[in-house]
C-alpha cells in the first residue's frame, strides 16, 4: 500500500507515468505490495521513483562499460580522476570534478578494475548524478571514496545495509551470499547485485543475468565437499530516498 | 634457556632484513653459483621465516637444476604458487591436499604475517589465504586471536584486509569477539571505531570513561549470551555493518545453548519444547528479545518456576518478562 499525506493512494489514478514505464511499473507493484509505503508528499513518492529508474538503468550502462573485475589488491583506475588506495578503493584527486569522474568510469570502464561492491557504488553515485545534475551533485559530494561499504559517505549509508524487508523493487541492492566458498577464492564469497526487475539482476564481473546463472556461478566456487548452496538473501540494501529527495530542494 | 634465541640469525634472513630483498636475492643467487650445497642448507634451515622464503620465490623457480627443497619449503612454495593462480571457477585448477603436514606449512606461513606484514601484495595475500584455510578447513581457531590482531594492524595502515576480515567474520565465536572488544579500549581513535564495526556497535563518544562503559557492557552482553552465539558468514562485502555472531533466540528461550562443563539446569522434554518454540514463534521480533532474555535469567535463577513460566500462554510470559523489565 501507498500512502501520501495519510491518504492511501490509487495507483491507477497516478497518470505521470507512462504505461509500461519502470516507474509505473515500480509503482503497481508498491500498492499490491505486502509492506506500507508512507510519502509526505507526492514528489517524494516521485523522487524514488526517478531514481530507482536511475538505479537501473546506470547498472545496465555501467555492464556495457567495459570495466574490469580485479580482486582489490590489484584494483586501477584512471590516475587523471582517481588515486588507488592501498586499500584498494578509489580515492577522488584533489581537484578533480567529481562528477566527471564518476562518468569517466561509465565511458572509460576498461581503464578501471574493481570488486562489485564498489561497482554497486559507482552505479549509485551514477544514478545520482542523473538525478541531481552535475553542477548539484559535485556541490553535494565534494569528496568520494569508492569501495566496498567501509568507506561510505554517511548520506548513503543505508544503501549499504542489508535489511529484511516486505517487498523488493527495481533499483534494490541485493546480496547472493555463498557461505561455503573456497578460501581459494575468497572474491566468491558473494555476488552484490542491483534488481533491474523482471527477474534480472546485474552483477559486476558476472553481468546482467537472472538468479539461477548467478548462483551456479558461486556454487563453481565452494570449497569442496561443501553442503549448502549460495543463495540470494532476503533482505535489500536501499539509498535513504526521502532525505536524498531533500537534499535536491536545499 | 630457550635455544632459539641463542642460535645465530639465518644470513638470508639478517640480509633482507637489514639490508632489503634485492641483497638477499643476490646473496642467495651467487651462493647458488658459487657453493650451492651452502645456499640450499640456508634456504631449508627450519629458523628461516617465511617472509625471507617469499622473497626468495623468484630464485627458486628460474635455475637450473632446480634448487633442492625440504618437504616444508616444498609445500609452501607449490601453496604460493596455488594461491597466485585465478582458480575461479576452473574445474582443473589445482588445489592443496589438505593433509596434516599442509596445515604446519600454514601455521608458518601465517605466523610470518603479523612481524612482516606489508612486505608487498602478493605475500601478505598469501598470508591472508593461510589464514582462511586454517580456519575453513582446519577449523584452526587458535590462530584467531593473531587474525584480530593483524586485523587491527592493517586498519591502522589503512592496508588491504578484505580476505583476513573475510576469514574473521567465517570463524568468530565469543572468545574472538572477547580479544576484539579490547580494542576498544585502544587510546587510538581508528581502533575503536574498527573493533566497534567488527562488533556490530553504534559509533558512539570516544571519551576513555564512555569506552570503558562500552566494553564493561559489551562484555556483559558476551558473558549472557555467549552459549547462543553462532557465526553469520556476514562480511564488509555485504554490508556495512556486518554481524560477526547472531544470538539464536529460540536456543536462549529454551536454555538450550554449548554450556561447556556446566550441568543444564532446564532441559524439557522434546514435545513440551515443541509447544514451546509454536508459542514462542508467534511472538514479534522484540518480544523474542525480551522473551529469550527473561527466560535465561529465570532459569539461571529458579529452575523450577522457569519450567512453570515457560508453559504458561504468550501473553503471561510476556507480562512477567516485562514487570521485570520494569523493574518490578
Amino acid at each position: 500500500m501507498i500512502t501520501v499525506s495519510g491518504k492511501e493512494l490509487d495507483a491507477g489514478r497516478f497518470s505521470e507515468f507512462a504505461s509500461g514505464s519502470l516507474e509505473k511499473s515500480i509503482l503497481s507493484s508498491m500498492a499490491s505490495g505486502s509492506g506500507t509505503y508512507a510519502f509526505d508528499t507526492a514528489a517524494q513518492l516521485k523522487f524514488e521513483l526517478s531514481l530507482r529508474k536511475e538505479i537501473v538503468a546506470c547498472a545496465v550502462s555501467l555492464n556495457r562499460s567495459g570495466l574490469e573485475f580485479s580482486i582489490f589488491r590489484d584494483a586501477s583506475a584512471n590516475p587523471a580522476y582517481w588515486e588507488v588506495t592501498r586499500e584498494g578503493g578509489f580515492s577522488l584527486r584533489r581537484g578533480a570534478d567529481p562528477s566527471k569522474a564518476i562518468l569517466d568510469i561509465f565511458l572509460n570502464g576498461r581503464a578501471y578494475a574493481t570488486e562489485c561492491a564498489t561497482a554497486m557504488m559507482i552505479v549509485l553515485y551514477g544514478a545520482l548524478i542523473r538525478e541531481y545534475g552535475e553542477n548539484r551533485f559535485n556541490h553535494l559530494f565534494p569528496k568520494i571514496e569508492l569501495m566496498n561499504w567501509r568507506r561510505l559517505d554517511p548520506r548513503l549509508q543505508s544503501f549499504g545495509m542489508l535489511d529484511r524487508k516486505s517487498d523488493y523493487f527495481p533499483g534494490d541492492r541485493r546480496y547472493f551470499a555463498n557461505p561455503d566458498v573456497d578460501p581459494l577464492t575468497p572474491q566468491w564469497q558473494g555476488e552484490n547485485v542491483i534488481e533491474l526487475g523482471g527477474g534480472l539482476f546485474y552483477g559486476h564481473g558476472v553481468g546482467i543475468l537472472s538468479a539461477a546463472p548467478i548462483l551456479r556461478s558461486l556454487n563453481q566456487n565452494r570449497v569442496a565437499g561443501a553442503r549448502r548452496s549460495a543463495y540470494l538473501m532476503n533482505a535489500a540494501g536501499r539509498p535513504d530516498f526521502l532525505s536524498l529527495s531533500q537534499l535536491s530542494l536545499t | 634457556m630457550d635455544s632459539r634465541r641463542s642460535r645465530p640469525q639465518n644470513p638470508l634472513d639478517s640480509i633482507r632484513k637489514e639490508r632489503g630483498p634485492g641483497p638477499c636475492r643476490n646473496y642467495f643467487r651467487d651462493r647458488l653459483n658459487s657453493r650451492r650445497p651452502d645456499a640450499e642448507k640456508l634456504i631449508n634451515d627450519p629458523a628461516l621465516s617465511f617472509a625471507t622464503f617469499f622473497t626468495l620465490l623468484p630464485e627458486l623457480s628460474s635455475g637450473e637444476p632446480p634448487v633442492s627443497l625440504s618437504p616444508r619449503n616444498r609445500e609452501a612454495q607449490s601453496l604460493c604458487r596455488i594461491i597466485r593462480e585465478d582458480k575461479s571457477a576452473n574445474g582443473n585448477a589445482q588445489h592443496p591436499s589438505y593433509v596434516e603436514g599442509t596445515r604446519h606449512v600454514l601455521r608458518w606461513m601465517f605466523s610470518a604475517g603479523i612481524e612482516e606484514d606489508g612486505l608487498c601484495q602478493d605475500f601478505d595475500r598469501a598470508v591472508d589465504i593461510s589464514a582462511s584455510i586454517l580456519l575453513k578447513i582446519y577449523h584452526d581457531t587458535e590462530i584467531l586471536p593473531g587474525v584480530v590482531r593483524l586485523l587491527f594492524l592493517r586498519n591502522r595502515k589503512k592496508a588491504c584486509l578484505h580476505d583476513l576480515a573475510l576469514a574473521f567474520f567465517q570463524s568468530a565465536g565469543p572468545d574472538t569477539l572477547r580479544e576484539t572488544a579490547k580494542y576498544l579500549l585502544s587510546p587510538r581513535k581508528e581502533d575503536v571505531e574498527f573493533a566497534q564495526d567488527l562488533l556490530h556497535l553504534p559509533r558512539t563518544g570516544n571519551s576513555l570513561r564512555d569506552r570503558r562503559a562500552r566494553y564493561q557492557e559489551y562484555l556483559n552482553w558476551l558473558d549472557e549470551n555467549r552459549p547462543y552465539l553462532a557465526p553469520t558468514g556476514d562480511s564488509f562485502a555485504s554490508s556495512a555493518r556486518p554481524h560477526a555472531c547472531q544470538v539464536d533466540l529460540k536456543a536462549k528461550y529454551l536454555h538450550r545453548g554449548n554450556f561447556p562443563g556446566k550441568k543444564l539446569s532446564g532441559n524439557l522434554p522434546a514435545k513440551t519444547e515443541t509447544d514451546c518454540l509454536s508459542c514462542f514463534s508467534r511472538a514479534k521480533e522484540e518480544e523474542k528479545e525480551l522473551l529469550a532474555r527473561y527466560s535465561c535469567h529465570l532459569c539461571e535463577k529458579d529452575p523450577g518456576r522457569w519450567k512453570e513460566w515457560i508453559r504458561l500462554p504468550l501473553k503471561s510470559q510476556l507480562d512477567s518478562a516485562r514487570k521485570r523489565e520494569a523493574g518490578q
